[in-house]
């Protein structure tokens, strides 16, 4: 068994049990046992309930989204061959904030269930037109990574803007909570309307692996070997915008994911930019579901958010990466 | 196998290649030389296929370049740029694997594994497979992304001046190595500096200048002492060895304005 193989059942593995984990703890424990029943259509209809409309949403939730921010950060550090790249670097995490954003200031979202993750949708489309827009046809990756800067950086501007502009801080405050991330009490609807095209996304990604690894010797002789740069990025582009744009419009934006967890398990593909994305899927499910049992376990007054914990986790582990690759990397 | 009819190329809005006709048949080594920012490696690129021209075309058997199936091309077509870049800290057979992407990438492991040896006994880099490019030494790293080129066992192989790190051992066995794959049927274009490995190795050589060619034949009849000074602006010492030429620049010839 290789390497890469034996990382990825042992990440299957963890996280199928972390998944169980998650179904049975909440506001109430419910023992493994009932909530067996439950499934099966033997317990009493209020732990079916809370099974189909809270907790299974949730986790689907925690493993589409983790799955997307891991798969999508990890293809695009390969098309850029950059480690340093996050998948919201198109400005597809920052165009979905800001439509979500709007949608709730003008109320959008509190007119029906639809209202939030559909705005944060349309505005990440909006961003990464723009930004391919802006970078041209044939622009070069270089355009493309200052054309997703400025865009990343105008949507965060317009953000702040609709914050400033709310009517009372406590509008204010609920978007800001909103855009910390969060799993918490998102509908099955919401759920349904994200997970196709998470799933969509996440299949155009994953058929990027053989591009990926042609493009570790620079673009000329990936061209060479057969796939058209142009192909490529189209592929890689659509594919982030629909897993990540849907994600971030239903849980808020969830820094780190994306960004550590192609690094954390790169040594592990070898290096292999192809064999990383099934890994780093699989890593960005674990590390959200992880983190978002630790927020339910967690004893503190209010729930932590989850963007608050990745990225309080995340940073320390990324600087001790940096310190431990110090030595090889540079 | 491969010919250009009054191929021209503009790289940002500058005519980089002008009107060149060339053609590589099946069977030989075919040496493109001149002097640097003369387009010999913009043309390479547009024989492989990654720029288009401005006008006239390239043919592969006679088709048009552009209407290939890019997965189609990259089989006949093997393309070795300068650059020995390489992204992730990938062992070496893993890159020398990547030739192979071309027929499948991975479908068949077995015939994959064999092909990648092979490639990696003819660049003497056998016992490099385990180890990680990125810290190989600049001539090692050409020798091992030479066999991904050859992996893929293109019938026509276009490569830019691989010489450059590689020791003399290595860059004779390269030159004989392509010379080999000449006499098997199968084609060689390489960009090259080296006027006696050109003179010597190669069966028709292409001079270019300015982006246009200026002489195209048998080494004897492009590498001339008049050619070389108009191209090159040196004057070279010529000798023969074993029945082959020598010729080694030996000064620069005083420009006349």
């Amino acid at each position: 068994m290789t390497r890469s193989l034996r990382t990825g059942v042992l990440l299957g593995g963890v996280l199928a049990a972390c998944a169980v984990v998650s179904l049975c703890i909440g506001s109430t424990t419910i023992p493994l046992r009932t909530l067996w029943e439950a499934a099966l259509g033997q317990g009493g209809p209020l732990v079916a309930m809370v099974l189909w409309e809270i907790r299974l949403p949730r986790l689907l939730l925690a493993l589409l989204v983790g799955g997307s921010l891991g798969l999508a950060g990890a293809a695009m550090q390969g098309f850029l061959r950059n480690p340093l790249v996050e998948p919201g670097l198109l400005g597809v995490s920052g165009g979905a904030a800001f439509g979500a954003v709007l949608a709730f200031y003008s109320g959008l979202s509190g007119a029906f269930s639809f209202g939030l993750p559909l705005a944060g949708m349309a505005g990440a489309a909006g961003a990464v037109l723009l930004v391919v827009l802006f970078a041209g046809r044939g622009g070069s990756i270089q355009s493309l990574i200052l054309a997703g800067v400025a865009v990343s950086a105008a949507c965060g501007a317009l953000t702040s803007l609709v914050l400033n502009l709310s009517p009372n801080p406590y509008a204010a405050t609920e978007i800001i909570f909103w855009l910390l991330g969060s799993l918490a009490d998102r509908t099955r609807e919401q759920v349904a309307l994200a997970a196709p095209l998470m799933v969509v996304g996440s299949v155009l990604l994953l058929g990027c692996g053989n591009a990926l690894r042609a493009l570790s010797l620079g673009e000329e002789t990936a061209q060479s070997l057969g796939f058209p740069l142009s192909r490529v990025r189209l592929q890689v582009i659509a594919g982030t915008a629909l897993a990540v744009g849907a994600a971030v419009s239903v849980t808020g934006a969830i820094g780190f994911v994306g960004l550590i967890v192609p690094h954390l398990l790169r040594p592990f593909a070898k290096g292999d930019p192809a064999r990383l994305l099934p890994l780093s899927a699989l890593g960005g499910a674990l590390l959200l579901l992880g983190a978002d049992v630790l927020v339910r376990l967690l004893p503190t007054t209010q729930e932590l958010k989850l963007g608050v914990v990745t990225a309080l986790a995340g940073a320390p582990l990324f600087l001790v990466l940096l310190i431990r690759s110090r030595r090889t990397f540079f | 196998m491969l010919e250009t009819r009054q191929l021209c190329i503009s790289l940002g809005g500058r005519n980089v290649v002008h009107e060149i006709d060339c053609a590589v048949a099946k069977g030989e080594v075919v040496g493109l030389i001149g002097p640097n920012g003369s387009g010999k490696s913009t043309l390479l690129k547009a024989l492989a296929g990654l720029i288009p021209a401005a006008s006239g075309g390239v043919r592969l058997h006679g088709e048009p370049l552009e209407k290939i199936a890019p997965r189609q091309r990259a089989r006949t077509l093997g393309y070795l740029p300068q650059s020995a870049e390489c992204h992730w800290p990938l062992t070496v057979e893993r890159v020398v694997g990547l030739g192979r992407l071309p027929w499948g990438g991975g479908a068949d492991e077995a015939a994959d594994a064999s092909w990648i040896e092979r490639a990696l006994i003819t660049v003497d880099a056998l016992h490099l497979r385990h180890r990680v490019i990125t810290e190989l030494s600049g001539g090692e790293r050409a020798r091992v992304l030479l066999a991904r080129a050859l992996a893929g066992d293109p019938a026509l192989l276009l490569i830019d001046e691989p010489g450059a790190g590689l020791d003399p051992f290595h860059q004779l066995q390269l030159m004989e190595l392509l010379a080999a794959r000449a006499r098997e049927g199968r084609a060689v274009l390489i960009v090259l500096h080296d006027l006696t490995l050109a003179a010597r190795f190669c069966d028709r050589l292409l001079l270019v200048k300015e982006g246009r060619l200026l002489a195209s034949g048998p080494p004897e009849i492009v590498l001339t002492e008049k050619l070389l000074a108009e191209a090159h602006g040196v004057r070279a010492f010529r000798s023969r060895h074993s029945n082959a030429p020598v010729i080694v620049p030996w000064e620069q010839i005083p420009s006349s304005n």
